[in-house]
Order: C-alpha cells, then structure tokens, then sequence
C-alpha cells in the first residue's frame, strides 16, 4: 500500500463511522479530512522512526478524539468513543491489507 | 523422525542467518551508486571491480562512463586497474571462465592474478547499499571517486544525496491541517 493509498484507506473508513456515529451531518467531510490530514502522516512518520504501533495509535485516538469533541461540539465520551472506533477500524483494515 | 526433525533444525538455523539479510523494521533500503570521475585518464588501464564474496560478487569491466557496477549488498567490491596490455590474458584466462563456473578459482586465485599481472588495486570496500529510516527524505546516493594508481581509496571524494519530497507531506501537511483546524475551532467560539 503507497502512501496516497493508505491515507485514502484510513480517511474513508474514519469518513463512514464519522457518518453513521454523528447526527450532525454539517462540514462532517472537511473535518474529518483534516483530522486524518494531521494524524496520519504524523503517524507515520513517527511509526518509521519508533516503531511502537500500539503507542503511536493511542495518541492518535487520543489527538483525534479531542479534535472531534471542539470541532463537532459532542460531550467527551462520544467524541472519544467515535475516535476508538474510527481508529480501531482503520488499524484492523490496515493489518488485514 | 530423525530426518524430519533435522531438516527442521536446518530449517530452523538457515532461517537465523537469512535474518542477517533482512531489512530493520522501520527502514528501507536504499542504492548508492558508484562512478569514477577521471576514468578517462587512465586510457592504458581497464578498470575492473570484484567484490568480497566468492559467487556472488563477480568481476566487472567499468565502462567508459565511469560507473561502477551494482553489487549485492555485502560484497563491499573493490576496483582494480589492468594494463591494457594484460587485461586479454585475464579476460580469457578469469573473467570468461568465472562466468561460467565461480568454483573454478577461489577468491584468492583470482587476487593472485591480479597481483601477478600488475594491477592496482585503487578503490576499496565500496558501499553499494544503505538501509535508512522509513521516513527519511533520502531516495539514493550517488558518490564519486577521483582515482590514483598510487592510493588505494576507502572513500569518495564527493558525495550527492537524492532526496524524495516525503518530508513535506509528513511535516508541512500535518502543519497546514492543524492551523486549518484551530482556525475554524476559534471561529466557532466568537
């Protein structure tokens, strides 16, 4: 998988659980790009220089889920719970590929 | 029994030394490519390279161009140069037959000969492959060696690293993204 394709991969399987998870359907594309524009190639970056999968997907869940509760306005808890599965997916789908 | 756990013990202690072949987790291996800048100036030479492991590192003519051949990683090849005048004899007698079959001569046959037809050696352990971090913004190498029938070079004399634009997308849009974000998180707040 390049780089192109794998950020594609991650941005549309976070892209569905954003849609089928949030009520409010408004700006849901643009947030969720540039959520995945900011986490992932960090992510990668830092998995090529440490390794530490598992670690490096913690903070992203963690990053990701506090972006989603300023940008979406959701309490905490369901903004963490959408970026645990979100993440969890996309990592499952990554392994699996 | 007896053969099958053998074969697995064989199996077991190859598969140890093939990891010695592998590339780290995290990095990527990347081909340096090696040329000789003043070939020209040595139209009475041939200029050969032979490499430090018997089958797999053969002996190469450098063409006009100067560049030395692509070896497998561990050969570390080394770059002799032979009189003109020599290089027939060695040709028909070495280079022609090892194609054939490597086993014919041994490492230090092949040495023996340099030596006894006059060759000097004038580059050595040349670096033919690097491994770097995944995320390095490095795409390959290419170095240089000025050559002199008196010195024996270890290393180039000039270095030129070709770099991929990685490093923007994991650094530059990551930065972008995230000033786009607190922008439109402030907005929403006023």
């Amino acid at each position: 998988m390049n780089f192109l394709s794998g950020f594609l991969f991650t941005f549309l399987v976070e892209l569905l659980v954003y849609f089928i998870l949030i009520k409010k359907k408004k700006d849901i594309f643009l947030y969720c790009f540039l959520i995945n524009l900011f986490t992932w190639p960090l992510a990668n970056f830092f998995y090529g220089v440490f390794g530490m999968f598992y670690l490096i997907e913690f903070f992203v869940f963690t990053v990701e889920g506090i972006l989603v509760y300023f940008l979406f306005n959701l309490d905490f808890r369901k903004s963490f719970l959408i970026s645990f599965v979100a993440n969890f997916i996309s990592a499952l789908g990554s392994f699996v590929l | 029994m007896k053969k099958i756990f053998s074969m697995l013990m064989l199996g077991i202690l190859l598969m140890n030394l093939a990891s010695a072949d592998l590339i780290e987790p995290g990095h990527r291996g990347i081909a340096i490519n090696n040329h000789i800048t003043n070939i020209d100036d040595y139209s009475n030479y041939i200029l050969v390279s032979y490499g430090g492991i018997e089958g797999m590192c053969p002996i190469e003519v450098i063409g006009s161009d100067g560049r030395i051949p692509d070896y497998y990683k561990y050969c570390n090849p080394s770059v002799y140069a032979i009189p003109k005048e020599k290089f027939d004899e060695f040709n028909q007698d070495y280079i022609l037959v090892l194609d054939r079959d490597y086993r014919i001569f041994s490492r230090e046959q092949v040495l023996e000969k340099l030596s006894s037809i006059g060759a000097k050696e004038v580059i050595k352990d040349i670096q033919t492959y690097e491994q770097v971090l995944v995320s390095s913004s490095v795409k390959e190498i290419n170095n240089f060696y000025t050559i002199d029938l008196s010195t024996i070079r270890t290393e180039p004399d000039d270095k030129e690293v070709i770099r991929n634009d990685y490093i923007y997308f994991y650094i530059l849009i990551p930065l972008i993204a995230i000033t786009i974000i607190l922008y439109l998180i402030f907005k929403k707040r006023k």
